[in-house]
């Protein structure tokens, strides 16, 4: 798979804005930056998915109202009552309102999630991981080849039970015995394996570690990047400018606190990074074709 | 693996539950925050899991066998996926578990919930559930040394399998829901989750002692076998 | 120099009475190429096991392996992992990563060189093999051919001083297969790594070699130049002969049924075959007279040097050719219904997919031994898994026995009708002995009879209590085939049965299946010499179709590249002859 823009960044640099976002998105209770992360999340995923991101988006919504009008109906509290049912329970303003928000906390930590699958593929974690723990990497990388192979597996010894016409009428006990087929395969294959792995020296000493991914010096720019706005947004958290209250009284800092208009800033430009990498990098390159 | 480290190990799982309580005990003092530290207590207590695999230097044999089972139980989530509701996967880790040991066991769960939740979806709840199917392979794991889970006592076996995922993963998972969900359905007690999260845990919980009801024999021979014939 | 040498090396396997190797006595010089052959059995993987300590097999040993005159057990592990290249049979489990640099890297990660160096080395084996094209692909999207060069490359990454390859090509088809000697011999002749390899396909090895080396029964029988072998073969009269490259065994073959003495041609020796005839003749055991020696010079090892000894031979004498082509019978006029009867089959996986069945048609009389053959990927097996339902065609129609395939009940048509050996045969075994396996088809008071009965038409009646994974490979195909025949089909279908299986195997495959009566066989194959020995009609597949069909001697006489290499061999000269026995007739008829 070719991979562009933001996604041609180390790993371990994707890996971090990842986190940040994410942790960002879990700890500001603000309406203006819950906002943002929502759009800015839906717009990352289809800037890196394509068309059909907006089916699963699309799919998020009623998720979305679902969520919002829960809050309200579990929480009373709140000043404003819209309406009461149910014999008097009432349904509050503010508690919709906390219930809308924290709503789109979770759907954007949802969507940059699907964002974080798009971009950190398998091999990415394993390069970050590997590092960590080898032969936990090791694991998980023959884990990852195993699974399609063991698919094939299940697929050939499926096929070659009909044709014989031992497959029975019971499905759930056929794949129970084919899943038996499997394993004894599977086991007698991976002795194959451990040997080849003795013959190339497995535990021969210290192993060292390859990869293809190394730092680059856009690497490191994006790196610091990304830290001076981290450390931006969480002093603007600290001065109080991403609070808000909503129960029982909405009280939520706004423009007048300079705190908040810095935080809201800075949150913006560390939520579009990769999308402005990548529309930069298309730019660029629609220029340079034109030169070919 | 040696007792001594077993127990340290039980000791950190101890204090991991402990601190996971206390916090759930203070969760009225705000919202949004506190899935973040419990996720990060759960993924630090993934490590001394991951520090004793490491640091035992396993054999290419080992490793390799875990690494079969792993991808194993993750096909056959794959293969079941026809029956309703029926997940085989917490079942044959605890297999695993029981065939190479309770460190074995918990790495093979959490791998395979990893590569598992590659097609399932990952999400903030990933960490939750890798430690959560690793406790399941690590419970079976010590009680197959203890030697009360046994392939020869199919219906203790599977019944334990059913109180494993009942007691240990289900509420961990319904931990992680809650940590989510938190703030967001009003003022919801933990146990409120607990108790609706009850019925799926009963469910997997069956489908895990179906699973080893009829799975455990068969499985823990081939692996005998193997483990026999080349010597690991 | 002396590479290895092995010193009176005897190898029991725990609970075997029969000694695996006994008193095994060889020495291999640095820059060898040396070809091990023996049947399956012969102990052949046992002794190259114990020139690599990792996977030296647990037993009883005596005697001594000395790699550059250090006993193996004695060497350092990074030593032994660096400078001895193993490389096993089957391509897939061999490969340990998912990903193809990684994969190319893990040896080099295990002996701790640096991310510098290994990038270096990477890099450099990836442009020798041919490898940067597919560089960051996943394993698993690799072909078989693909995936078998990826573990040589890989191994070749940590420069070791010998190769030792234990039948690196019998999972491969022909044309994977020969880019892959190529690649063995290139690395021999321009790296001068010394080769040790077991194989069973001896067409592609022979003629690079410079030693051959025949087991027999855990013994050494033969060793020496790849002539000097085949003679020896030859005069003791060893069905080892029968594993010899077709061009030898036409030669022979004509040779022993001519009572005057042989005429020595002319022949230019390439400096390679007589160096290794000159190390031959110092080891070899009984020493050659020079008549001998000069006789097994003309002795033809490949197609080229076939096509002119045939030549000489037939043209010496001086006239015209009494015969030139055998008689044969045309594709018979079809009659009666025939078994299988496809028409206009149209396949694909996915909706999106592109077409893997583009319109094939087939009709398989009954009681015939039908073969289609064809390169890899056109759609062979997909049709052969197509004709007995497994696939669902989306359009087109297949009548089995005379009877629509949908008009089968579920269950009813693999039961007495059709039945299909497939290409893997672990893919049949769920129990715990052979037996057991075996009794799975059978059900009712005489189930014991039956399998003792099928068991014993197929030759392994004497691992009945064996599990189906401790069985060699060969006894694995049998098994199969046993549980298959027990639905008592009336036609088989065949994917690749000769995959993987020597001469031996081969031969008493086709005598069990010369055993059952009225029974059609269809067989997709990629392995072209036993489709034209025992065929009776044969098709190309080609672009998800069949393309001609026709009498299995009729077939390959009309194919210039794609046919034996009897027929290669002799063509010039020769019509029809398409089977060493053909050219052997027809030589004996005109001398």
């Amino acid at each position: 798979m070719r991979q562009k823009g933001f996604a041609t960044y180390n790993p371990i640099v994707c890996f971090v804005y990842f986190a940040g976002t994410i942790v960002i998105s879990m700890l500001t209770v603000h309406p203006a930056a819950a906002f943002i992360s929502l759009v800015m999340a839906a717009v990352c995923y289809i800037n890196v998915h394509g068309r059909t991101a907006f089916k699963l988006i699309g799919a998020m919504l009623p998720i979305f109202a679902l969520l919002a009008l829960a809050n309200p109906v579990f929480n009373t509290r709140g000043k404003t009552v819209l309406f009461t049912y149910m014999g008097g329970r009432a349904f509050t303003l503010e508690a919709l309102y906390y219930g809308i928000v924290l709503a789109a906390m979770f759907i954007s930590v949802i969507i940059w999630f699907f964002v974080y699958h798009e971009i950190m593929t398998a091999d990415k974690l394993l390069y970050i991981f590997g590092g960590l723990a080898p032969a936990l990497g090791l694991a998980l990388s023959m884990i990852l080849r195993l699974v399609p192979h063991y698919g094939n597996h299940m697929k050939s010894i499926s096929a070659a039970r009909k044709a014989i016409s031992c497959d029975g009428e019971n499905k759930t006990a056929e794949t129970a015995n084919i899943m038996l087929a499997m394993l004894s395969w599977s086991l007698e294959e991976g002795i194959i394996t451990s040997d080849s792995m003795k013959c190339r020296g497995y535990g021969c000493g210290k192993r060292s570690r390859f990869s293809v991914y190394s730092f680059k010096a856009k690497d490191v720019l994006l790196i610091l990047w990304i830290a001076a706005l981290i450390v931006c947004i969480i002093m603007c958290k600290a001065k109080k400018g991403l609070e808000a209250v909503f129960l029982p009284n909405i009280n939520i800092s706004g423009e007048e606190n300079r705190y908040f208009v810095m935080g809201l800033m800075a949150m913006i430009l560390y939520f579009a990074t990769p999308i402005v990498i990548n529309v930069t990098e298309a730019v660029k390159w629609s220029f340079l074709k034109s030169g070919i | 693996m040696q007792g001594k480290s077993v127990k340290r190990l039980l000791g950190y799982i101890v204090m991991l539950l402990f601190t996971l309580a206390v916090l759930l005990a203070f969760w009225k003092l705000g919202s949004g925050r506190y899935y973040l530290f419990a996720t990060l207590l759960i993924i630090g207590g993934m490590l001394p899991f991951i520090l004793g695999f490491e640091r035992k230097k396993p054999q290419a044999g080992e490793i390799v066998l875990v690494s079969v089972m792993s991808a194993v139980a993750v096909v056959a989530r794959m293969a079941f996926s026809f029956v309703p509701h029926f997940k085989p996967m917490a079942g044959i880790i605890m297999i695993t578990g029981m065939a190479f040991g309770p460190t074995a066991g918990f790495i093979s769960g959490m791998l395979s919930l990893f590569v598992s939740n590659f097609t399932a979806g990952q999400g903030p709840w990933t960490p939750w559930q890798m430690f959560a199917f690793g406790m399941a392979g690590f419970a079976a794991g010590i009680l197959y040394e203890k030697n009360i889970m046994n392939e020869n006592r199919r219906l203790v076996t599977a019944l334990l399998g059913f109180l494993i995922v009942v007691l240990i993963v289900g509420p961990l998972l319904d931990t992680s829901t809650f940590f989510l969900m938190d703030g967001m359905l009003g003022d919801m007690t933990p146990w409120a989750i607990y108790l609706s999260g009850l019925s799926v845990n009963a469910v997997n919980g069956a489908a895990t002692a179906v699973t080893l009801l009829f799975l455990c024999k068969p499985f823990m021979e081939r692996i005998n076998r193997i483990k026999l014939k080349y010597d690991i | 120099m002396e590479l290895f040498e092995i010193r009176n090396l005897s190898f029991c396997y725990p609970v075997r009475e029969r000694e695996a190797l006994t008193d095994i006595n060889l020495t291999i010089e640095q820059g060898e190429y040396i070809t091990i052959c023996g049947k399956s059995g012969s102990g052949k993987t046992t002794l190259l096991r114990h020139l690599k300590p990792p996977v030296t097999p647990k037993g009883k040993k005596s005697g001594q392996v000395l790699f550059e005159g250090t006993p193996v057990e004695a060497l350092d592990l990074k030593t032994q992992a660096a400078h001895i290249g193993y490389v096993m049979q089957n391509p897939d489990n061999q490969i340990v990563t998912d990903k193809v640099w990684h994969e190319l890297a893990f040896g080099l990660e295990s002996l701790g060189y640096d991310t510098r160096t290994i990038r270096l080395k990477v890099a450099e084996m990836a442009s020798y093999f041919g490898i940067q094209d597919w560089f960051y692909k996943n394993v698993n999207e690799l072909s078989g051919g693909q995936k078998q060069l990826l573990n040589l490359a890989s191994i070749m990454a940590m420069q070791p001083k010998v190769l030792i390859c234990d039948e690196p090509t019998s999972q491969l088809d022909p044309i994977a297969a020969s880019d892959f000697l190529q690649t063995i011999k290139k690395i021999n002749l321009e790296l001068g790594t010394t080769i040790i390899m077991t194989e069973h396909r001896l067409e592609g090895v022979l003629h690079a070699s410079d030693r051959v080396v025949v087991m027999e029964a855990g013994k050494i029988i033969a060793c020496g130049a790849p002539r000097l072998v085949g003679d020896m073969l030859k005069k003791e009269n060893s069905d080892m002969a029968a594993a010899l490259p077709a061009p030898m065994r036409i030669y022979y073959g004509v040779e022993s049924s001519l009572e005057s003495p042989l005429i020595v041609g002319e022949e230019k020796s390439s400096f390679g075959s007589s160096l290794a005839v000159g190390e031959g003749k110092r080891r070899f055991e009984s020493p050659k007279t020079v008549e001998e020696e000069k006789s097994s010079f003309e002795c033809p090892l490949t197609v080229r040097e076939g096509r002119s000894w045939l030549e000489r031979k037939l043209k010496c004498e001086g006239k015209a050719l009494k015969k030139d082509r055998l008689d044969e019978p045309d594709l018979p006029e079809e009659t009666g219904k025939p078994a299988i009867y496809a028409k206009e089959l149209w396949y694909r996986y996915s909706k999106e997919g592109a077409d893997v069945l583009k319109g094939a048609s087939i009709s398989v009389p009954k009681g015939s031994f039908y073969a289609i053959v064809g390169g890899n990927g056109t759609g062979k097996s997909t049709f052969l898994r197509a004709i007995c339902g497994i696939l669902k065609p989306y359009s087109g129609k297949i009548k089995i026995e005379g009877t629509p395939l949908d008009k089968y009940k579920k269950g009813e048509l693999f039961q007495g009708h059709l039945a299909m050996l497939p290409q893997n045969p672990q893919s049949l075994f769920v129990k715990k002995t052979v037996r057991e396996e075996l009794l799975e088809m059978v059900h009712g008071s005489e189930a014991e009879q039956d399998v003792d009965a099928i068991a014993e038409k197929c030759l392994i009646s004497h691992l009945l209590d064996k599990h189906p994974f401790d069985i060699s490979g060969g006894e694995q195909q049998r098994t199969a085939l046993a549980k298959v025949l027990l639905t008592k089909p009336s036609i088989l279908l065949m994917d690749e049965p000769t995959k993987g299986m020597d001469n031996h195997f081969k031969q008493s495959l086709v005598s069990i299946l010369r055993k059952l009566e009225n029974l059609t066989i269809l067989m997709v194959s990629h392995d072209i010499e036993f489709c034209a020995k025992y065929a009776d009609i044969v098709s190309m597949f080609f672009d998800g179709g069949i393309i001609t069909t026709n009498t299995a001697r009729k077939f390959f006489s009309g194919n210039s590249f794609y046919t034996t290499s009897a027929n290669r061999m002799s063509r010039h000269i020769f019509v029809n002859a398409v089977t060493e026995e053909d050219v052997i007739t027809l030589c004996r008829e005109n001398l």
